[in-house]
């Protein structure tokens, strides 16, 4: 067997991952934590080479046989890779790849808020957990896994140590183990109690199973992604985790979690389950819109950069179950083209969302950073300051909403086409279904669009609303780097997607995959991304020459905007709270919910009586919000001290802790 | 006549007749309202005086504000190019998908509002807000508008939807399409009730505030896309009431002179008939939009519905 | 109880004059605030008086003169409007010449605000415990303490130039920010500059801010007699020159009840009405164009220059200018010559008529005007809002039928009120005083009366103070006289009065009625920035 054979590289990688992290916590080197960083990026690069290879080589498995002879007393689980995995796996890793290497100058930045060592000891375990999901192809390898990774970012998330990092974590880790709880309770009910079987097998046993139990066990399942990837009404703890959680884990305690439970619905229900309840599809695409439209109509009256890159994370999360729950159905209905349509426009979405929110997620961290401003009021006009970072932040800001030519947009593209397709030769309930789904998805790209345009513009374009925006400059390389990485393979992913694919195996759907641009084709119509590009691009190329020969002659001046004849003062910029104030006005019914302010007028003048007639006090504050917060949050804040105390680094503790929620996890699952 | 052949007449005339229509639009409504009005050939003047004035930079400006007339311009040339406005079965006529024309519309005018922030006024950021929200609104109608189409063609490209001679008198749904579609239009192109396109009251405006800080060589760049959108979405609409008139593959050199006629004529129904609603009714309070585009977006998904009803029932 | 008697009750107050149209009465400086507040606002008083005061006098005019050459101190003077008895009370105080305080009246009267302001900037009065004692028509370049009204201040006097930045009033929190509007507008339109505070769409407050083009014409014609200052008097306002000249003139036959003819004063009313009419087209057509498009506004302009060479035609300039002096009327005009006039008048009233009925049919139209910019009863009130724009907003008032002056003792207009106080209100009152003073100028023109055209008039000394009521509201005179010369003329145009307004209609209107809202109002600039 050949020395540098995926398998072998795989394995290295896979341990490797492991051993960085004992070496950044336990290695006697001054600069162990930042040796860890760079060796983490190393072996996950290898880790998603090897992978690529399998996923794009055609090979269906890949069996690490070295684990199969050490770990015995884990069950005898068999860890290996198939093509579904191995995509995941690329996923996973690069991002992570890109992460460590933004986190060698992020943690060195800013040691005075995170210890290093800790960090990239918790970093290397959930990366090292994550692999191991996707590597596992028993049920109770995938749930050790599942367990190791929840724990790591717990910690991860507590890392500045902060009250409300604090907080956030106990939310976190209140919403992983209720997950992993419920995905345990639906697999052990689907498994018919045999936790050591594999995947493959629950498709056999799944048809033997009672109604009722399946009705259940779909449920379970339901709410345990429901959970992990943040659909409403479970998508507040991506926002909280977000704002707390040091920048360059980010993309890992988001995405990854969001990646890793669409992995393993397509693992445990889609191609399996085809038997499933009719309703659990209904219910994935209502989940999924409702998701999207909250997240972007959030995001979309949201200030704060970081709360605007989550929900986005959020809408998105939600338009990827939508496709899920619609592939699901189209399966149950044997509509096979729709479905395979539909996994198309999924994997294309997962493919440029990944690389693209991530590089959004570090970019948010940058900025907010430079400026000191956590809200786009405190920002404005970097686009002058940090030139570099305001163009790859443009790209991945209108890359993520899907203008053409990237993957969001062909995502899109691949599942209306099919949709149009197949809505007239089906029952005309489902053609209405999917048709209104189809509706839907591009309301929520609409005020995704907004989102966008919002954040970017708020952030870059503009004057500095803040000292902190006009004292801030173009960041280092350290930090530009993984972002361009990303925002580069992001677009590659998009530009190029006919090429990747096909050689994913959806090669049906390819047109002259030889040439430059190879379309994607469904029925009649084809879309090549590459040549949209190339001809959108001379045609820009053409305009430009136009523009500078024909206004060569005209002089440019600087000049300040209009200002009446009075002096333009610093506030008069039209803010970012004012950009949004439409959308707050025309979606004010689905707004009421928020927490409102108090407003109190009080009289300048006591004596004279029509300034004393106009004092008032006004409090909108809803009632159930005002009756419940308190308590909750003093609940919360209690059980998050009691867990700080876990928080010192003991290994035993971690043991406990995990055994502890092990323990609940199959009791709650029994 | 070949493809691209056809397609070059297409671009060179649909550039040529956009400043026209504008100002027969313009012409048409002083007429209404009792004024002799500017010539509509003025607004050919307009754009070649623009690229001989002061080029006025905003100092806190950065490429947003430069890059956008180019981004806006090769956008409203690339529909051009890739629509069947003119001429069916084109030699772009495969990017005349309608997720490429609504992509590079939204492309566009997310640009518009770049530069309309960049500038770093206050007027500039409250159109750029106001303009944000129709497109963020009406971009998904359009969306509907083009399934309810395609459905029935059998194709998402606008080419192949024009190619299949649909037209409203014989089908009930492509009536309600062209409603939504006409609302759609005049929200995209600033035209009443939606906006006045001739404003001077720096608080109402929506299309005028996104180049306020414009001036010269970029003005003129961003005012002749605006044609050519105008243009664009005249052309597509009278296409759809009318698929006549159109250069086809086997066209002869007669049929390009019918083809330029026919162009004329629907350019003037176009503009006689938008002049004479906006001298007909008044503008809309911007609060009320969200019922207009509301009532777009309904009416489009009408249309979607009866076309999934009357396939599969009747 | 009669209103000297009313005076009786109050600490320190002496009626040192009463005349049929005016009540002169004096009081302590320190009680003069008090006086104010008991005779608008009604603290005490109600219980002892009969109902007839117990709605409170409304304050019209708060201004000051100099008279430290002759008794080393300044005078405030306050106009209050006696509406039940259709005469003015006038309240004054001395305050000494080195010491130019007294307790501000803003503690109690909301409208005495932009007064007190006014006069600290002009004469250096300052009222005590005034909350907000901000320049209010200086421009930027005037430096502190300089006072232009006080004598010791030369005409033509060279200041140097200062660069004294006005301080807005900020509303402070994230996402709060600024528009500002003018005071140099990129279209035909008068130098004001609005500072509005917003989150966005809707108006979280405004400052208003018109002084920008002061001309000094209180100054210009101070020492000159009457007839001479009459031309700087009529163009204060391009198109108020009629009821400008009418009130200066009727303040100076009042200073001596100088009685002018009948038929001088059939034509004077006759005159005032055409202003008004021509007022209306242009703000009908100017409100219809803004809310619905230019089609309506050109042709209201169509309309509007009828007007105005008709005017020229019977006048010799369009804008009605030099025909009303102080004792009658320049000369006498003939029957036919008002007949020609009144035949276009009428003519363009049934036009404009038609335009607006069709208008008002207009939904669209009547959803931009309804509910926007609505100004409430008592806001109108507190402010001391005038003319049409009070009348809307249900304010029984108007200086015609109030005050009588002219011939509309003979001829009384109806007075129309609206309750809803919107722009709508506003756009239909409008439409029904044309039909009125379509009416009044049938009827005016059948009837004008006899008499010389002009009586000499010349009065030496003493007070006098009119009122007419033009298209935008009351235009207030009161004039000081001292051998036979001006000595002050304390002008109170229209919009001074309903300036402030938009202090309380605009904030939560949201943007893009604001200029709709605003031309609602019929704010004149150069009418109130003298």
């Amino acid at each position: 067997m050949n020395a540098f054979s995926p398998e072998n590289l795989l394995s290295i990688a896979f341990l490797g991952t492991f051993i960085c992290g004992f070496v950044c916590l336990l290695s006697p080197l001054r600069h162990a934590d930042r040796l860890s960083l760079a060796l983490l990026t190393f072996f996950a690069l290898m880790g998603s080479v090897a992978a690529g290879v399998v996923a794009f080589g055609g090979k269906t498995a890949l069996v690490l046989p070295v684990f199969v002879q050490s770990l015995p007393f884990f069950f005898h689980m068999t860890l290996g890779l198939d093509r579904l995995s191995a995509i995941f796996f690329v996923l996973i890793n690069v991002t992570a790849a890109t992460c460590a290497l933004f986190g060698l100058r992020y943690l060195t930045k800013h040691a005075y808020l995170y210890h290093a060592r800790p960090t990239g000891f918790h970093f290397a375990a959930a990366l090292f957990g994550f692999q191991g999901i996707l590597l596992s192809t028993t049920l109770i390898g995938f749930l050790f896994f599942l367990e190791i990774t929840a724990l790591a970012t717990f910690f991860l998330v507590m890392s500045s140590r902060s009250a409300p990092s604090r907080s956030a974590a106990f939310k976190y880790f209140l919403v992983m183990q209720v997950s992993a709880g419920a995905l345990l309770a639906g697999l052990f009910m689907l498994a018919d109690g045999g936790v050591l079987g594999s995947f493959s097998s629950l498709s056999v046993i799944v048809g033997t199973l009672s109604p009722i139990r399946l009705t259940v066990a779909s449920l379970c399942l339901l709410l345990g992604f429901a959970l992990r990837s943040g659909l409403a009404p479970f998508h507040g703890w991506i926002k909280s985790v977000e704002e707390v959680a040091p920048t360059h884990v980010l993309p890992l305690l988001t995405l990854a979690n969001i990646l890793v439970s669409v992995y393993l619905f397509l693992r445990t229900v889609l191609f399996p389950l085809h038997g499933a309840p009719v309703w659990l599809s209904f219910a994935l695409i209502a989940c999924g819109l409702i998701t999207g439209a909250l997240g972007a109509l959030l995001g979309g009256v949201s200030e704060k950069m970081k709360e605007i890159v989550s929900y986005d994370t959020i809408k998105n999360s939600g338009v990827m179950f939508a496709l899920l729950g619609t592939a699901l159905l189209a399966a149950q209905l044997s509509l096979s083209a729709l479905a395979n349509a539909t996994l198309l426009a999924l994997f294309l979405l997962i493919f440029s969302h990944t690389f693209i929110k991530a590089g959004l997620l570090l970019a948010a961290g940058v900025v907010t950073d430079e400026t000191h401003a956590l809200s786009l009021e405190g920002m404005g006009g970097l686009a002058r300051r940090m030139p570099r970072l305001s163009v790859l932040f443009a790209i991945l800001a209108l890359a993520v909403v899907g203008l053409p030519p990237s993957g969001a947009y062909l995502s899109a593209w691949a599942f209306t086409e099919a949709i149009l397709q197949e809505a007239l030769v089906i029952p005309v309930l489902y053609g209405s279904l999917f048709t209104l789904t189809l509706s839907a998805l591009f309301f929520t790209s609409g005020l995704s669009l907004f989102t966008a345009v919002k954040l970017f513009s708020g952030a870059f374009l503009g004057r500095p609303c803040s000292l902190g925006a006009e004292n801030a400059s173009e960041p280092a390389n350290g930090y530009l780097l993984p972002i361009l990485a990303l925002t580069l393979l992001g677009s590659v992913t998009g530009v190029f997607s006919p090429q990747i694919f096909s050689v994913l195996g959806v090669g049906a759907l390819i047109k002259n995959a030889g040439t430059f641009y190879p379309a994607f084709v469904f029925g009649a119509s084809s879309f090549a991304p590459a040549g949209f590009f190339v001809i959108f691009l001379l045609i820009l190329v053409l305009v430009i020459a136009f523009g500078l020969l024909f206004a060569s002659t005209s002089k440019r001046r600087m000049q300040a905007p209009w200002n009446g004849g009075e002096p333009l003062t610093p506030r008069m910029e039209y803010s970012a709270t004012a950009f949004a104030s439409p959308l707050r006005y025309f979606f004010r019914f689905f707004l009421a919910l928020r927490p409102r302010r108090v407003m109190t007028v009080t009289a300048l003048v006591t004596t004279n009586p029509w300034f004393t007639s106009k004092a008032f006090r006004h409090e909108a504050e809803p009632a159930w919000h005002k009756a419940l917060a308190p308590s909750f949050w003093k609940a919360q804040k209690v059980l998050s001290g009691v867990l700080f105390g876990l928080q010192t680094g003991n290994v035993q503790v971690y043991v406990a802790m995990m055994l502890l929620t092990l323990t609940a996890c199959i009791l709650f699952a029994l | 006549m070949s493809p691209l052949l056809r397609t070059a007449l297409q671009v060179f005339l649909s550039l040529l007749f956009a400043p026209f229509a504008w100002g027969l639009i313009r012409f048409l409504k002083s007429q209404l309202s009792g004024r002799s009005g500017v010539s509509p050939f003025v607004s050919y003047a307009q754009i070649i005086a623009g690229f001989r004035k002061e080029n006025l930079i905003p100092p806190m400006s950065s490429w947003a504000f430069t890059g956008t007339p180019y981004v806006v311009l090769a956008a409203s040339v690339f529909l051009v190019f890739s629509l069947p406005l003119m001429t069916l079965g084109g030699w772009a006529s495969p990017f005349s998908q309608f997720l490429v024309f609504i992509g590079v519309l939204a492309l566009a005018d997310t640009f518009r509002i770049f530069g309309a922030i960049d500038a770093g006024g206050v007027i500039g950021g409250m159109g750029a807000s106001r303009q944000m929200v129709i497109t963020a609104l009406s971009l998904p109608t359009l969306v509907l508008i083009f399934s309810a189409y395609a459905l029935k063609a059998g194709t998402t490209t606008i080419d192949g939807m024009l190619m299949s001679g649909l037209t409203p008198f014989g089908q009930p749904f492509l009536l309600l399409v062209v409603i939504a579609f006409i609302l759609i239009a005049l929200a995209e192109n600033g035209r009443y009730p939606v906006d006045n396109p001739e404003t001077s009251l720096e608080l109402t405006m929506i299309g005028e505030a996104l180049t306020f800080s414009y001036s010269g060589p970029y003005l003129a760049m961003l005012e002749y896309a605006a044609m050519i959108r105008l243009l664009v979405f005249m052309m597509l609409l009278a296409n759809m009431i009318f698929p006549f008139g159109l250069l086809l593959p086997n066209g002869s050199f007669q049929s390009i002179l019918v083809m330029i006629l026919c162009t004329l004529l629907k350019i003037s129904i176009a503009a006689g008939l938008t002049a004479l609603l906006e001298s007909t009714i008044a503008k809309m309070r911007f609060y009320r939009l969200q019922e207009y585009l509301a009532s777009a977006f309904f009416i489009a998904l009408a249309g979607l519905a009866l076309v999934l009803v009357t396939e599969q029932i009747l | 109880m009669s209103l000297k008697n009313l005076l009786s009750h109050l600490p320190s107050v002496v009626v040192v004059e009463d005349r049929t149209d005016i009540c002169s009465a004096s009081v302590k400086r320190e009680h003069f605030t008090g006086a104010l507040d008991e005779l608008v606002n009604c603290r005490t008083l109600a219980k002892t008086t009969t109902a007839l005061y117990s709605l409170g006098l409304a304050l019209s005019h708060l201004y000051v003169t100099d008279e430290r050459k002759a008794h080393g101190v300044f005078v405030v003077h306050a106009l209050l409007h006696d509406d039940t008895a259709a005469s003015w009370l006038h309240l004054f105080t001395e305050l000494p010449g080195d010491d130019p305080t007294y307790p501000s009246a803003t503690l109690f009267i909301m409208n005495a605000q932009w007064f007190e302001r006014y006069n600290a900037d002009m004469f250096g009065v300052i009222p005590l415990d005034h909350p907000d004692l901000r320049r209010l028509a200086h421009h930027a370049n005037m430096p502190f303490d300089v006072h232009p009204l006080r004598k010791d201040f030369l005409q033509g006097t060279e200041l140097e130039s200062e660069d004294i930045p006005y301080p807005v009033r900020q509303v402070t929190g994230e996402g709060v920010h600024e528009i500002g509007i003018g005071p140099v507008h990129h279209r035909v339109a008068e130098s004001v500059h609005y500072r509005l505070s917003t989150t966005g769409e809707r108006i979280m407050a405004l400052e208003v801010k018109p002084f920008f083009k002061h001309k000094g014409v209180e100054k210009l014609v101070e020492g000159r007699k009457p007839i001479d200052a009459l031309p700087f008097l009529e163009r204060l306002g391009g198109d108020s020159a009629i009821s400008h000249a009418l009130a200066f003139s009727q303040a100076i036959e009042s200073v001596e009840e100088t009685v002018v003819s009948q038929r001088s004063r059939g034509i004077r009313s006759f005159l005032n009405e055409c202003e008004r009419v021509i007022m209306h087209v242009e703000d009908l057509s100017n409100i219809a164009g803004i809310g619905a498009g230019y089609n309506g506004m050109k042709r209201g302009f169509l309309l509007k220059e009828r007007l105005m060479t008709a005017a020229e035609a019977f006048c010799g300039n369009r804008f009605l200018r030099g025909l009303i002096v102080p004792g009658g009327i320049a000369r006498d005009v003939t029957d036919k010559e008002v007949e020609a006039l009144r035949d276009v008048f009428v003519d363009v009233i049934d036009d404009m008529t038609t335009y607006a009925k069709r208008a008002l049919h207009s939904d669209g139209l009547r959803d931009r005007l309804e509910l926007c910019g609505v100004l409430k009863k008592d806001v109108a009130k507190v402010y001391g809002a005038v003319g049409l724009v009070a009348r809307a907003s249900g304010v029984d008032r108007d200086v015609r039928r109030d005050h009588p002056y002219a011939a509309y003792d003979r001829f009384e207009p109806r007075v129309i009120t609206h309750v809803s106080g919107d722009a709508f209100a506003r756009f239909k009152l409008r439409a029904d005083e044309l039909i009125d003073s379509r009416r009044l100028l049938i009827d005016l023109s059948a009837h004008l009366g006899g008499g010389e055209a002009k009586v000499p008039c010349h009065p030496a000394l003493g007070l006098g103070v009119s009122a007419a009521e033009s298209g935008r509201g009351e235009m207030l005179y009161a004039v000081h006289m001292k051998d036979g010369l001006l000595e002050r003329v304390a002008i109170r145009g229209a919009s001074f009065s309903n300036w402030p307004l938009l202090h309380e209609l605009i904030p939560t209107s949201v943007l893009s009625d604001f200029p709709l809202c605003c031309r609602s109002l019929g704010l004149s600039v150069a009418g109130s920035d003298l």
